[in-house]
């Protein structure tokens, strides 16, 4: 009988390897088709996300009989996909599709998952399952520890943008919110109930991270996590949109909270006055469907683009480096960055190469943060602006695909002579640290 | 694991610190040693405590050096002049220690690990 | 010279979650799994604590109290 358990279990994969999956389970013509997803967790209280890092296709040397209805395999194949689970350290599901028959487990399907799931399970220490795919929809069962445990289920494809089976939102946020009737005509109609159900996390709300918390409540996504350790100081508020003269001292998290709620009460924010990468900073951000970086450091950068690397959720990371000279602006170079799955990363690129890290940390050596005399650098609040504005797009875009056309995921910015250009994404850089990464979720 | 294909250091480090193991992600990056259960010196606990390895540029630039994040002091400080590091998904702690390097013998991973573990002589 | 009939010594293992029992002492796999009334084209599981392995057709193992046993089956989709 099945037990309570995580209230959810989502199947996290790259948009690119999901189209691939389905053309191996869903050929033109030929027997039936299976595989096993090789599976790491991503946990937090209320989801296990299983994180898709690779699959075996139950090959025809393993097969023992198929026919129009079905395909049976051999135990050698099973162990040995359990030996390859237990070098990765992970869990496996098992996975075929029905296509227009429909998601739906047949008498043979339930019967082998009830047999081959629970030992797995034990054997493993990680959850495992078996999903049908059908055309729009998947039904699965899952076990952990030798129980089946009750939950929903869905996968979320994260391409350049996030799809998700069964679509989120459209059953539970039907009613379209009046003050969003313009931006729906622009970006929509579904847009509306996507971005009440979905959770953004901000990391750094000073410059940008400001701008860009009071773009998307305003565009109404329901859920946002406010991550920032610092107080407001008199310099802040030169930049720091919703700040007031009386909040020096008031942390960070505070004042955004303020901001949103005025703007719309309904949005759920859980503040984190915490610095990435603090424990509970990480565990915020394993909550959020996106993540927008807005923070003042390389090394800080480079922290969120592995961890969101690792656990598959997409980030929007945003930064402006201003040069001056004599009391003159030199220059205002900064950058939109968009990292999906299916894209390089930031560590893949010249913006987070080995010298630029080294070269910060040896001027931020551990410890630096804290000090009275840390050096400050300097920002423009518009400058700040127009990145936060794009680095929204980018964030509506990935809830709800509203361009309609594909976006570089990469902009290029001079606040010196006023551009904001679309450039070519680097590509994925051999023996990337964070891609080495991909997909591993919690730790162990 | 197959012991007949480990890394050497991992090897060397297993004589001395007991359950050394290789946890080096792929793609041919620098190899990471966990060391599950090293005691600490002074007031420092939780003792044992895990302490995390990576070898980049090995044998001429130390090895970094992580110890778990809940380790503290007696009155619940963490080392001071630290910073938390996220590495292999995990937050762990980091913090500055000099102490010449390469050592005046053959430079060991074991010399290094002592070197650095010198740190929790100090109580804060 | 008298003669003793020998007494089977009886093992109390665990398949998976159940309990089962079975003569102990030096068995082949393939006994074993009869014994526990494991289909003989499932492979067997030794598990010992966190670890496990697998036990080959051809093996005899000394199968005592105590012992944790997994059988993970062919599989199948329809």
């Amino acid at each position: 009988m099945a037990s309570a358990g995580p209230a959810r279990v989502e199947l996290r994969i790259g948009v690119g390897d999901f189209r691939l999956l389905r053309s191996v389970l869903e050929p033109s013509g030929g027997r039936e088709r299976a595989a096993f997803l090789f599976v790491r967790p991503s946990m937090t209280a209320d989801c296990v996300r299983l994180l898709v890092t690779g699959w075996w296709e139950v090959p025809d040397a393993a097969l023992i009989g198929h026919d129009d209805r079905g395909l049976r395999w051999s135990a050698d194949f099973n162990v040995q996909v359990l030996g390859e689970a237990i070098s990765r350290r992970g869990g496996v599901v098992l996975i075929h599709s029905h296509g227009a028959l429909g998601a739906y487990f047949s008498v043979t399907d339930s019967k082998v998952a009830a047999s081959l799931m629970p030992p797995f399970s034990r054997l493993l220490a990680s959850a495992v399952g078996s999903v049908v795919l059908g055309e729009k929809g998947a039904a699965a069962r899952f076990w952990v520890g030798g129980e089946e445990f009750v939950q929903r289920f869905g996968i979320a494809m994260i391409g350049e943008t996030i799809h998700t089976w069964p679509t989120v939102g459209l059953a539970e946020h039907s009613l379209e919110r009046r003050r969003l009737a313009r931006q729906n005509l622009a970006i929509g109609g579904t847009s509306d109930a996507a971005l009440r159900a979905a959770n953004v996390a901000i990391v750094g709300l000073c410059g940008g991270g400001s701008h860009v918390t009071q773009q998307l409540t305003h565009a109404g996504v329901g859920n946002l996590i406010l991550i920032d350790d610092q107080p407001v100081e008199d310099v802040n508020r030169g930049r720091m949109v919703g700040s007031r003269h009386d909040d020096d001292g008031r942390p960070k998290v505070d004042v955004l909270e303020r901001l949103v709620l005025a703007i719309d009460p309904s949005v759920v924010v859980v503040k984190v006055p915490a610095r990435v990468p603090a424990p509970s900073s990480l565990e915020a951000i394993k909550h959020a469907d996106v993540v927008v970086a807005c923070v003042d450091s390389f090394v800080a950068r480079e922290q969120i683009n592995s961890f969101c690397r690792r656990h598959l959720i997409p980030l929007v990371d945003i930064g402006l480096t201003i040069e001056s000279k004599n009391g003159q602006l030199a220059s205002a170079k900064g950058q939109v960055v968009v990292v999906t799955p299916d894209s390089s990363c930031l560590r893949c690129s010249p913006l987070l190469s080995d010298a630029v890290l080294d070269a910060e940390r040896a001027g931020r050596p551990p410890g630096y943060d804290s000090a009275l005399d840390a050096q400050a650098d300097p920002q423009v609040v518009s400058m700040n602006g127009v990145l936060a504005s794009e680095a929204v797009n980018c964030v509506l875009h990935l809830l709800t695909g509203y361009a309609g056309t594909t976006r570089t995921g990469w902009w290029a910015y001079d606040g010196q002579v006023g551009s904001l250009v679309p450039c070519a994404r680097p590509p994925r850089r051999l023996r990337c640290d964070a891609c080495a990464e991909q997909g591993h979720g919690d730790p162990g | 694991m197959d012991g007949v294909d480990e890394h050497p250091i991992v090897v060397e480090l297993r004589q001395s610190f007991r359950e050394a193991r290789d946890v080096t992600p792929e793609g041919g990056q620098p190899l990471y040693v966990l060391l599950p259960a090293v005691d600490l010196a002074g007031p420092w606990h939780p003792s044992p405590a895990r302490i995390l390895l990576r070898f980049p540029g090995w044998p001429d630039q130390r090895p970094d050096f992580f110890i778990d994040h809940a380790v503290v002091n007696a009155v619940g400080e963490p080392p001071r002049s630290n910073s938390d590091q996220l590495v292999l998904g995990e937050t762990w702690r980091q913090f500055s220690y000099g102490f010449a390097w390469p050592p005046a013998s053959a430079p060991t991973a074991t010399k290094a690990v002592l070197a650095w573990l010198a740190r929790f002589r100090e109580a804060f | 010279m008298t003669t003793r009939a020998m007494e089977t010594e009886v093992a109390h293992v665990k398949l998976g979650t159940d309990t089962r029992q079975v003569a102990a002492g030096p068995t082949s796999v393939a006994a074993l799994k009869a014994a526990l009334g494991v289909d003989a084209t499932d492979i067997l599981y030794l598990k010992d604590g966190p670890s496990q392995r697998v036990l080959g057709e051809d093996e005899v193992i000394d199968v005592r109290s105590g012992m944790h046993f997994e059988a993970v089956p062919g599989g199948g989709v329809s």
